[in-house]
């Protein structure tokens, strides 16, 4: 397992590398505050140049592991000694809220909860093997065979001599992470996966925390992380070994860049929402799609600044381009066949579908005991923050969620596969990235309503 | 916030994490996998019991990029699912065929016949309670 922590100690490196540009000239606590964003970035452009090696014909294993993080370091390092300073740096938040001492005693309590808790998501990914088949029985053996033989024909295209592997629509990228650590670490080791998701969620957690410090107040920041941190749902899916949750992770870090984009304008910002999408694009088929119409979204949403989020989702569409092109050469189709999800007289044969796919997603997206209520609460914000600023920019959370839940339905509609299996295998994973995206408006919008509930109170 | 207060409230909330953990949990919870039961093992949760130490020790005695074929004949489906991912985990880089004919390799999973008809085969390594592997003679 030691395998493990190698290679996240040179994404994290890599990440740092990368933020090199924008963070020069801090002190070395305020880097360490950005490990969380850096290891994320690390491990989303190293996964990504992995899925690409791949593409191009190369294995995925420890050479071509260590030639992309070379690649990717000599580009940051190279970018803080040609860029001028402060061009690509994140911007000084706006809001300073000033805290009493109950505020304070306050927030250091949730961030010792916070702290037990990610203790508690690295122990148990250390300690756990995947409760989810497909992350044994899939993605990680398409990973082990991306690290030793590469994106083989044999085993990734259905032919009649070779036992290929199942859904091979997929993107590569969870695979191709899972193979590296299984590979670096030296056996065959399946909870290589846990300790890996692990990771991913604690450096989620401290990303969020640094990506909004100074934005929200920290109590309020910290009560909203605790309350993700706490759900039943996270730890759980943390010790699954699916693709679903760093899917998640990565496009609702996406929109949450692309937010603070539209705050302050800064290509920093505009950076991460490219980064972070391209990641998620590169995870599940789903991903892309989600992450396109959900950041075209926010642009239409956006009153300025709008034309940084197209350019931003186009960049990630590109970025699929490669693993499309190699589908399309191979005759391999998408599970879902856009064809039938976009016919009328099809979707009509099979409106039976839709109820038992809503039905299915919505309560897993409501009951209290996965997600601790976070898209009620988040959709309640919204909806109180424009009951008071009548602005419509209070009401993106929730077309968001709508917008993302349509998708899933109208996936599961046009699927084949027959309903109730689906719904059941699926559902509660597949609703993964609402929750956190949800998760990630609450402290914005919280802290926004406090903000103005205060204003009015000084006026008053 | 004096750092004496703020080092008590961490402690505190310390010690409450860790009474949390000795209260008692299902052992399947995701809570009580991290206290209350000994660890996972490196091999997959699998839904039907696969000898992946037998599967293991094929692995190593199987050449890179060999051809093998996995027979188990008669197994359910859902069993034939696991060993076919037990067999892609722990025998590659060799490579799974589906025609006897074109295997160098036979694992032969607790097979009834042993091996698919026809097939002229050398000796065959035992690697488990009637799981052998055994290489197809040309």
């Amino acid at each position: 397992m030691s395998g493990v922590l190698a290679v996240n100690a040179v994404l994290l490196a890599v990440g740092f590398c990368l933020l090199a540009p924008a963070l020069r000239g801090l002190r070395p606590l305020a880097w360490i505050s950005w490990a969380g964003v850096a290891l994320l970035l690390g491990a989303a452009l190293v996964g990504l140049g992995l899925f690409l090696a791949a593409i191009l014909g190369a294995t995925t294993g420890p050479w071509t592991f260590a030639a992309v993080a070379a690649f990717l370091a000599i580009v940051g390092l190279a970018a803080a000694l040609l860029v001028p300073r402060g061009l690509l740096a994140p911007s000084r938040p706006q809001v300073r809220p000033r805290s009493g001492p109950l505020a304070e005693a306050a927030a250091t309590v949730l961030a010792a909860a916070i702290v037990v808790l990610a203790l508690a998501l690295l122990v148990g990914g250390f300690r756990s093997s995947p409760w989810l088949d497909d992350a044994w029985g899939i993605w990680l053996p398409k990973g082990i065979a991306l690290s030793r033989v590469g994106l083989d024909e044999r085993l990734f295209v259905p032919n009649g001599a070779y036992v290929h592997f199942e859904v091979t629509d997929y993107p590569l990228w969870w695979s191709a992470l899972m193979g590296l650590d299984v590979r670096v670490a030296g056996e065959v080791d399946v909870r290589a996966m846990n300790a890996q998701l692990g990771i991913l969620a604690v450096a989620f957690l401290a990303a969020v925390a640094r990506l909004l410090w100074g934005w929200v107040r920290p109590w309020l920041l910290l009560a909203s992380l605790l309350l993700l941190a706490a759900s039943p749902e996270f730890l759980r899916h943390a010790q699954s070994g699916m693709a679903d949750l760093p899917l998640a992770v990565f496009l609702s870090l996406s929109l949450l860049a692309g937010v603070l984009w539209l705050f302050t304008g800064r290509g920093f910002y505009l950076g991460l929402v490219v980064v972070f999408g391209a990641a998620a694009a590169a995870i599940k088929t789903e991903g892309l799609p989600e992450v396109v119409l959900l950041l075209a979204l926010l642009a239409l949403l956006a009153p300025r600044r709008r034309a940084g989020l197209w350019l931003a989702g186009a960049v990630v569409a590109a970025t699929a381009l490669p693993w499309l092109a190699w589908r399309a050469v191979h005759d391999i189709g998408g599970r879902v066949a856009l064809g039938d999800g976009l016919d009328p007289g099809y979707l009509a044969d099979h409106a039976d579908r839709l109820g038992p796919g809503v039905e299915g997603l919505l309560s897993h997206l409501l009951d209290p005991t996965e997600w601790l209520l976070l898209v009620p609460l988040g959709v309640a914000l919204a909806i109180a923050g424009f009951a008071r600023g009548r602005r419509a920019a209070w009401l993106a959370l929730p077309a968001l969620l709508a917008v993302g839940f349509a998708f899933l339905a109208w996936a599961y509609w046009a699927d084949r596969d027959e309903i109730d299996y689906l719904v059941a295998t699926s559902a509660y994973r597949v609703v993964d990235p609402l929750v956190l995206t949800a998760a990630l408006a609450i402290p914005l919008l919280a802290e926004r309503l406090l903000s103005s509930a205060s204003r009015e109170g000084t006026r008053r | 916030m004096k750092p004496l207060a703020r080092s008590a409230l961490v402690l505190a909330v310390a010690f409450a994490a860790l009474a949390g953990l000795l209260v008692p949990s299902p052992a399947n919870s995701p809570l009580g996998r991290l206290a209350n039961v000994d660890a996972d093992g490196p091999d997959p949760r699998w839904d039907t019991p696969v000898d992946g130490a037998a599967v293991r020790l094929a692995g190593e005695l199987l050449p890179d990029k060999a051809r093998y074929l996995l027979w188990a004949p008669g197994a359910s489906p859902l069993f034939q699912g696991n060993l076919k991912a037990a067999t892609q985990l722990l025998l590659a880089p060799a490579l799974p065929v589906q025609d006897p004919a074109a295997a160098e390799w036979v694992l032969s999973y607790r097979a009834s016949p042993a091996l698919p008809p026809g097939l002229r085969v050398g000796e065959p390594l035992s690697v488990g309670p009637g799981v052998f592997l055994v290489r197809v003679a040309r």
